[in-house]
């Protein structure tokens, strides 16, 4: 098994614009990122982020325009792809439409001449791996075979030829719901017993919750952060991984600093002295933002408590909860969670009380965390 | 996916209404189709006709009595030729198939890296070639002409096959039928170890099977019927196909001769005519597939 | 993140090998076998279409017998031509007359056919039928129309006009002036209607069958379906087929030879290629041929450009 370590990676293309002029676009920007022995990471972002690309350039499918690749100490630049002891499975899955299922696993077994017995012991393995029913798909063509049965058979030809490597491009995307959340779990327990180093690319947190040890935040072509799911929730680096990582997105309220309080639309809030001089500038343009667990309703003043509207109510009754969308002012919205068993309506007057220890307070300039719950992040330099 | 896409070929119109106006469609439809056959069916009637009938007052259209005499008058002798007709049906059946067979593989050969590879020079190569789709053959017929001159190639086969194995044609429909392939599935087999032949053979080559059928007929008709081509680029009598046959016996016809005529048109047209029947079913769906853009 | 940028094991030579950007001629050795795949058919289309075309630009301003070398003569074939030969009129008129009436029928014909066929079940059946005699040779089958238009009282069309009392005796289609390229012209509908034809069938049964319930929901009558639905989901075939159809009828020669003989009676069935070939293969005048080839694909380009131009908004095709 290997370490996989990415060191300044660059991949720029070229665009010609319509004046003539060629201009550098980076789809990849300063990656240094390292996967250790046995690890998943789960590379999450926006579609067009970059993920797929770099998934390409582990591969050896794409070049980097600069930057450098290594195996454990190895530096594998310049190594073709199949030499990279890689298994990859696609989001449309690519299998050879004109194999069997049987041919599309052993076809990199007929490329290297190995004896058909070897062959056969090998796919039978993989069957075995795969699960109950897996034998049956081996002797049919894709085009025979519905969603959930295609996945099954790239993944049988991601692992059959014992990789030391996997790369996995949105694997679950192209499946509905149920099967997405079944197959997420088997994936699991697979990637649980081979203890292979996986780069796993989606869009979708859950699963990246699900099957990453740590998760990678990309955006615009630039890893923003890699943590485990936990840190990352708590301690976002910037306003665009609060709002991407966690259900339903973080909202943020425009605030300005005044003394010991935050004070913004509607709303006031108390902070301690150590985070008032975290923010130190009054004239700083702030967000706050704050999880949904961290806000308290009421239906009737307290001290402490807001006067807000209920825009939406959302029930998630898999989750026991329902979202209380809220607003405190035309501009000062966000949202708060509640109990299932929660009896307010849209349009009800209701007070809030964000919780002053859980708050995240963000510079609405450039975006960077200034305060994460516990944690503070840069202390301005008088 | 698309195996299952292109196996799945996209239905037309499934909303039926059966009203009157279905009624005059199939009228109109019907009518049409008769005046449409009504040559070919007259050549075939004709083509079947002994003498007494040929002179008939009046004319008659369908045959009465047939015989296969005109067939054997054809393969007897022809005009002022001693060449037999079945001569020129072997070099029209052989230029054709070599043609088919040589485009098919230069073709899919050169579309594979005109659609899935980058290499520096690719769009001009593709732009002048598709620049050629909209240039007729007649221009540059001369210097093709003196080419094949130079190289001593008149009134061979080669003078009729090789220039006609790259089509822009051929490698355009090829192109457009590659270029949907999934990349990854290529990517797949890199990573599984293929080499780009590898790739080419198995993966390319299967795939591209269907579209083989569509070229292939193509390819064959255009081929079969060209006049132009052997018309000067032939000189001798036995290596004539099988247009520039019926074009001599055109020639100052003769009632007499007419149903030796008919019979050569019949064994001129007949083939063709199978051949498309036999692939039709893949022609129009690898037309939809395809979806003329580009 | 921060950009931590020490690079511990990688030396200088490793960073400089992987540097910016990649030359030309790397690139073209990283793709050799692509460059080995397309070869061998660029090698035949470079000798047999690509030389040619430059080729027949030059000799066209040159005088070329085939027995001295090329005498350069600068336009002078084209003065030629347009100043001083009537019998190129004649021809230039006869195509064009020919394309007009032909292209723009078989074109509309056509069109109609397929979409009534596409209304209908029975598609394959029909779609045979009517593309039969464009795969037929032109030559073989100008024979049998010969027959039909026969100039004696034996010929089914005479017989059947006297019988019914349209003409008094029998015309010599294929002789008079006046019918003989009218006449081809029947001919040649009846056999080049099936080359947009297909392309056409194959568009419409493209057209995803959800448009037309929606339209249906939406109240709409065939003929706004057919304008508002069917016609611009099928416009990149309707742009082929208009280029492939002016493209082929300019190119009239095979058909016209057969039936009208030639040179046809007082070159009334005289064209374009006709004109090529008789001063190309028959009087060997290979430079003043080339003018005519010149001329023939210029006029052939300016069309379909413009009818490309009229035919999209867009890049298509």
């Amino acid at each position: 098994m290997v370490t996989v370590r990415l060191e300044n990676i660059e991949k720029v293309f070229e665009q010609k614009t319509p004046s003539g002029e060629v201009s550098k676009v980076f789809a990849l920007k300063n990656i240094n990122l390292t996967i250790i022995d046995g690890e998943t990471i789960a590379v999450v972002g926006p579609s067009g982020c970059g993920k797929s690309t770099l998934l390409r350039v582990i591969a050896g499918l794409e070049k980097a325009t600069d930057g450098n690749v290594y195996f454990d100490d190895k530096l594998v630049n310049d190594v073709e792809p199949k030499d990279r002891g890689i298994g990859i499975v696609f989001q449309n899955y690519a299998l050879y439409p004109h194999f069997k299922s049987k041919g599309n696993l052993s076809f990199f077994f007929k490329l290297r001449k190995t004896k058909e017995e070897v062959i056969n012991e090998r796919v039978r393995v993989t069957a075995e791996t795969l699960g109950v029913g897996f034998e049956e798909l081996l002797n049919r063509k894709p085009g025979q075979l519905s969603g959930g049965q295609q996945q099954r058979v790239a993944l049988g030809r991601c692992i059959i030829k014992e990789p030391t490597i996997f790369l996995l491009d949105e694997p679950l995307s192209n499946l509905d719901a149920k099967l997405r959340e079944r197959t997420r779990i088997e994936l699991k327990r697979l990637l649980r017993r081979f203890k292979v180093t996986t780069f796993y690319v989606t869009h979708d947190q859950v699963e990246a919750v699900t099957l990453g040890d740590r998760i990678a935040v990309m955006k615009s072509g630039q890893i923003l952060q890699v943590a485990p799911y936990r840190e990352i929730y708590k301690h976002p680096v910037n306003m665009f991984v609060a709002n991407f990582i966690g259900l339903p997105p973080m909202k943020f309220l425009d605030v300005k600093l005044n003394g010991q309080k935050l004070i913004g639309e509607g709303f006031e809030i108390e902070i301690s002295s150590e985070v008032a001089k975290a923010i130190g500038d009054e004239n700083r343009k702030l967000a706050l933002g704050i999880r949904p667990e961290n806000i308290e309703i009421s239906s009737n003043p307290e001290t402490g408590f807001y006067k807000a509207k209920i825009d939406v109510i959302e029930p998630l009754p898999n989750e026991g909860a329902k979202y209380v969308y809220f607003s405190y002012a035309e501009n000062a919205e966000s949202v708060a969670k509640a109990e299932l068993s929660y009896e307010g309506k849209v349009g009800d007057t209701i007070y809030v009380q964000l919780d002053s220890k859980k708050i995240y307070i963000f510079d609405k300039d450039t975006e960077e965390s200034i305060v994460a719950q516990d944690r503070v992040f840069s202390i301005v330099n008088a | 996916m698309s195996a299952k896409k292109r196996r799945a070929p996209s239905k037309g119109k499934a909303v039926q209404r059966i009203t009157t106006g279905q009624i005059v469609i199939y009228a109109i439809l019907t009518i049409g189709a008769v005046i449409m056959s009504l040559p070919i069916v007259y050549m075939i009637s004709t083509a079947f006709k002994p003498a007494t009938e040929l002179m008939l007052y009046p004319p008659r259209f369908l045959v009465r009595v047939p015989t296969t005499k005109n067939f054997s008058d054809l393969a007897l002798a022809m005009g002022s030729t001693d060449t037999p007709f079945i001569r020129y049906m072997f070099n029209s059946a052989f230029v054709s198939t070599i043609v088919v067979v040589g485009t098919i593989i230069l073709s899919t050969l050169a579309a594979y890296p005109l659609a899935k590879h980058n290499f520096p020079g690719r769009n001009f190569i593709f732009n002048v070639i598709v620049s050629a789709l909209m240039i007729s053959g007649h221009v540059t017929m001369i210097p093709r002409y003196l080419v094949i001159r130079n190289t001593g190639w008149i009134d061979t086969y080669y003078a009729l096959i090789i220039p006609a194995l790259a089509g822009s044609y051929g490698l355009f429909l090829m192109k457009q039928f590659i270029e949907p392939i999934p990349n990854e599935m290529l990517e797949s087999a890199k990573m599984d170890g293929a080499s780009e032949w590898k790739i080419f053979t198995n993966i390319i080559l299967p795939l591209v099977k269907p579209a083989w059928a569509t070229l292939s007929i193509f390819t064959f008709i255009s081929t079969w019927n060209d006049f132009f081509t052997p018309l000067i680029m032939t000189k001798s009598d036995s290596m004539k196909t099988l247009p520039l046959a019926m074009r001599t016996i055109s020639d100052g016809m003769t009632i007499a001769r007419m149903g030796a005529a008919a019979a050569g048109t019949f064994l001129t047209t007949i083939p063709v005519i199978l051949v498309f029947i036999f692939f039709q079913r893949y022609v129009v769906e690898t037309m939809t597939y395809s979806g003329m853009k580009g | 993140m921060a950009s931590t940028s020490v690079t511990p094991n990688a030396t200088p030579e490793v960073q400089a090998s992987h540097g910016k950007k990649r030359s030309t001629w790397e690139r073209i050795k990283e793709y050799r076998w692509s460059y080995a795949f397309i070869t061998p058919f660029m090698l035949i289309f470079t000798v047999f279409t690509v030389i040619p075309v430059i080729w027949a630009f030059f000799l066209s301003l040159t005088y070329y017998n085939m027995i001295q070398p090329p005498v350069w003569v600068g336009m002078e074939n084209y003065i030629r031509l347009f100043l001083d030969d009537q019998l190129f009129y004649l021809a230039v008129k006869n195509t064009f007359y020919f394309s007009i009436v032909t292209g723009p029928l078989g074109y509309v014909l056509s069109l109609i056919i397929a979409w009534l066929i596409n209304e209908v079940k029975y598609r394959k059946l029909y779609t045979l039928i009517y593309y039969i005699p464009s795969i037929t040779s032109g030559v073989a089958m100008s024979v049998i129309w010969m027959y039909l238009y026969n100039g004696s009282k034996y010929g089914l069309l005479n017989y059947l006009l006297l019988k019914w009392g349209i003409i008094e005796e029998p015309v010599l289609w294929l002789k008079n002036v006046k019918t003989t390229l009218p006449a081809i012209m029947v001919t040649s509908i009846w056999m080049s209607m099936g080359t947009s034809f297909l392309v056409f069938i194959a568009a419409l049964q493209g057209v995803p069958n959800e448009l037309y319930e929606a339209a249906l929901i939406d109240g709409a009558t065939r003929w706004q379906e057919f304008w508002h639905i069917t016609l611009p989901m099928i416009r990149p075939a309707l742009l082929f087929g208009a280029v492939m159809t002016v493209v082929n009828s300019f190119q009239v020669f095979d058909i016209t030879v057969t039936m009208a003989g030639f040179p046809s009676t007082l070159y009334c069935a005289h064209t374009i290629v006709g004109h090529l070939y008789d001063y190309a293969f028959l009087r060997f005048e290979m430079g003043y041929a080339s003018a005519i080839a010149i001329v023939l694909f210029l006029v052939t380009f300016i069309t379909s450009t413009v009818l490309r131009r009229l035919l999209s908004s867009r890049d298509e095709m």
